[in-house]
């Protein structure tokens, strides 16, 4: 579902590389801080392989590698 | 000037890069999925440093983006595929690299030397703490050539 309805663009990190995003709509996990997620990031390499995928939240705000706030 | 740079493995990533098979690895096993643990880069009062991130891939592309820098040009480099912060490094005058993050509101402005010598003592020790603990990545083509470029500063 991700890959056909989500939002594909070069891996910033890796340029070789590509992302997909894909917002759910309702909670699919938590991400690295335990915070309620609704979307995916899915990182793949240009042969298809998929290198990693992992539950996000939209607008964050990151100070010293922590999540502090929703940016506004 | 007090330029502090360091690269602290997560020992809790130890059990898993002793149980991949590494003979069938990738260069993202190598950059992205396994090496986790904390930078620690300070410089003056400026806190640059992230946790949680992959170290060794973070550290491949930081080390490729210095050596862009010092070639005259600039360079950004991510600290992990799961948040969107990075570091840039621009030449200023002279032969000094301003280096700016994202995720904090303090940048600074370091000797290209300072730089070059804090990331090659990094980098040393980080290849020779993975290769204490694993020293079959000796014979690894792939780390080897991680290995070649953490080297060349």
């Amino acid at each position: 579902m991700a890959a056909e309805r989500g939002v594909w663009y070069p891996d910033p990190r890796i340029p070789r590389r590509r992302r997909i995003e894909y917002d759910f709509g309702w909670q699919i996990g938590v991400d690295q801080f335990q915070n309620p997620a609704t979307r995916i990031r899915v990182v793949v390499e240009p042969t298809g392989e998929v290198v990693t995928a992992f539950p996000i939240r939209q607008g964050r705000l990151w100070v010293h590698g922590h999540e502090t706030a929703d940016e506004i | 000037m007090k330029l502090l740079m360091k690269y602290e493995l997560d020992f809790r990533e130890f059990w898993r890069i002793e149980q991949f098979w590494w003979d069938k690895a990738t260069l993202s096993d190598f950059d992205t999925i396994f090496f986790y643990g904390d930078l620690i880069l300070r410089c003056e009062g400026a806190d640059l440093g992230y946790r949680n991130i992959p170290l060794l891939g973070f550290a491949y592309y930081f080390t490729e983006g210095f050596l862009e820098c010092v070639r005259g040009g600039e360079a950004c480099v991510y600290y992990t595929d799961e948040a969107d912060d990075c570091i840039s490094m621009h030449k200023i005058s002279g032969s000094c690299i301003l280096l700016v993050a994202s995720h904090v509101s303090c940048s600074c402005q370091v000797p290209e030397e300072d730089l070059r010598e804090a990331l090659a003592n990094a980098n040393q020790q980080l290849i020779g703490e993975i290769l204490g603990r694993f020293p079959f990545f000796s014979k690894h083509p792939i780390f080897n050539n991680i290995a070649r470029v953490l080297t060349s500063v």
